[in-house]
């Protein structure tokens, strides 16, 4: 089986191809214009070197973030294309999905993760809550004493913008791999996954749209 | 050569299909008026979240209008410029996602341009029209550009600035009329209702730059503005008074500068675009003013001027017959590719 994923969720896109469960190639790139110029280029210079067709790819893995809005909605919005075009299976993987695969969580640890939402606020996602959040850096840590956390395991790059002192056993687990989400690690989830009807794919925008009402 | 063209610079998911000579085999359009009414106008992030999640239902739904498979289509236009960035990087990354799994040609287009060429759009339902020979005299005005061309042919180059607004666009100003009386949004529509039941002489308004090609409408609003205060409280009548006055001021300034620029360019016809194209009483003038001085006017049908997929496929499919494509790096922006004549804010009114 062919599996090709698109991650386009931070500054930092990454596209990687896996055949049969083993990585074919991946390639990652810093964009500062979220990624609507290079992705598909990046994509399909990537199929190029593996000799594949994109209408080969039997199933589609793409970051819904949360994360960059625009940035986010390119990688969706491309993978859609894609799908429409090759009918291949899709499916979304979160951010918080990919920034943690492969981590172990021992019995007694709860497990949190941290993703950068700018603005001096962090998403976050835990078992201790229903559903993802955003909040200021600084409520965090008043977030989390809520929880009554004895043994936390902070995961990702949104764990070193937060104030942990109040959790002296915490474990930290915040470079890379598990920094921010990377296609290979988005395409390593998709391979098990129940695919997701193209039509409902869409980003997880956690934070609600910027509402500036025009003046007249 | 069949194109499928794809729309999303602004409250507008479009997707169409339509052959090189102008023929629509499908054009589908889902609003987002709804999204975006309880705001009183577009806000852009919202926009962008419809246009995802309405785009492949869509497309789709305009693949099956028309009995094709994407294998059956030539190249995949779309909308890159000028509109909300984000909003047209929505279609512009789903045609590049098409484009590339189904290994078509991808052409970017510049939204004003389907504006300015809708008017050969053959819908198979209406009756036959007679379409233009260029080169034409075109009056382009939708709620974000308002402006007069003189088109030589299909190419950007070919189309020049006579003159445009120096401030708010046509549709801007019937919007937010509308507001300022009241009504909701969008306010063109409902003004354009109103006005047949309203008389226009009860309320005194100035024409703004009678003798340029150039246009502003931001003071004929203030003039709105100010009656408004005066009154206190506004009864129907008033109000429908006040949607006639602002009508007739605002389509008279635009009928007769749209004719006035095709007897100096010595061109015998003129054209309508954009949304304020629906509007009927500028219609009815740049149809009577036309005929006067012997010029034809070419007026499609009112769902070829508010925004459509179906312009954006023809223009792809023009760029196509010249070999023009683009590559992957296709980007979106905020501005038009035509070059602008008239500047912003500038001189007297
Ligand atoms: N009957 C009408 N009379 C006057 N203005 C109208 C009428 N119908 C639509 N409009 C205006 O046209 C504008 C929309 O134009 P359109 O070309 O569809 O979109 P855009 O400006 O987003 O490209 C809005 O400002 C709307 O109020």
């Amino acid at each position: 089986m062919k599996l090709a994923a698109i991650e386009t969720s931070t500054q930092t896109g990454s596209v990687a191809l896996f055949e049969d469960g083993e990585l074919v190639l991946e390639a990652e790139e810093r964009a500062s214009n979220a990624h609507g110029e290079s992705i598909v280029a990046m994509l399909a210079a990537l199929l190029g070197k593996a000799k594949w067709k994109a209408r080969e790819v039997d199933r589609w893995a793409v970051g819904v973030g949360p994360g960059s809005f625009t940035g986010t909605r390119i990688g969706v919005s491309t993978v859609k294309g894609i799908a429409i075009a090759s009918g291949a299976d899709v499916a979304g993987v979160t951010a918080f999905d990919a920034v943690s695969d492969g981590i172990e969580i021992a019995p007694g640890e709860i497990a949190a993760v941290f993703l950068d939402a700018q603005r001096g606020e962090v998403f976050v996602q835990s078992t201790c809550i229903k559903e993802p959040i955003f909040a200021p850096i600084s409520r965090i840590p008043a977030i989390l004493a809520s929880w009554h956390v004895e043994r936390l395991v902070a995961i990702g790059a949104g764990a070193k913008l937060v104030d942990l002192s109040s959790f002296p056993g915490a474990r930290i687990v915040a470079d890379a791999p598990h920094d921010i989400p990377h296609a290979r690690a988005l395409a390593q989830i998709a391979r098990t996954r129940t695919p997701t009807p193209v039509d409902l794919l869409e980003p997880l925008y956690v934070r609600p749209p910027d509402i500036t009402a025009k003046k007249i | 050569m069949i194109v499928l063209g794809i729309e999303t610079s602004c409250d507008e998911t479009g997707a169409a299909l339509v052959r090189d000579d102008g023929h629509v085999l499908a054009d589908v359009v889902e609003s987002q008026i709804a999204s975006h009414a309880p705001f009183g106008g577009v806000v852009p992030e919202v926009a962008s979240r419809d246009h995802v999640r309405n785009v492949g239902p869509v497309v789709r739904a305009a693949l099956a209008e028309a009995g094709m498979k994407i294998d059956d289509v030539d190249a995949i236009a779309v909308t890159a410029r000028p509109g909300l960035v984000g909003a047209l990087l929505v279609g512009v990354q789903i045609a590049k996602g098409i484009a590339l799994a189904a290994e078509k040609p991808l052409i970017g287009v510049d939204h004003l341009v389907g504006h300015l060429l809708a008017v050969f759009l053959r819908h198979p339902l209406t009756e036959a029209r007679a379409v233009p020979e260029f080169p034409f005299v075109a009056l382009l005005a939708s709620g974000g550009h308002t402006a007069i061309y003189r088109v030589d042919g299909p190419d950007p180059s070919q189309c020049t600035e006579l003159g445009a607004t120096r401030d708010d666009a046509a549709g801007e100003a019937f919007d937010k009329v509308a507001k300022l009386l009241g009504l909701g949004y969008p306010g063109g529509p409902e003004i354009d209702r109103r006005a047949l039941l309203g008389d226009p002489s009860r309320v005194k308004l100035r024409t703004p730059m009678p003798s340029s090609l150039e246009m502003s409408f931001s003071g004929l609003k203030s003039q709105v503005a100010r009656w408004v205060e005066e009154q206190g409280a506004l009864t129907e009548g008033a109000v429908n008074d006040a949607c006639a006055a602002f009508q007739a001021t605002a389509t008279s300034t635009l009928a007769d500068k749209l004719v006035r620029a095709a007897r100096q360019e010595n061109v015998t016809a003129v054209v309508l675009g954009g949304g304020v194209a629906a509007n009927r009483e500028l219609r009815q003038r740049v149809h009577d003013l036309a005929g006067k001085c012997g010029i034809s006017a070419f007026v499609p049908p009112v769902a070829c001027c508010t925004d459509n997929a179906a312009m954006i496929a023809y223009a792809g499919a023009m760029r196509l017959r010249r070999g023009e494509t683009d590559g992957w790096n296709l980007n979106a922006t905020s501005r038009t590719s035509l070059p602008r004549k008239t500047r912003k804010g500038r001189g007297a009114r």
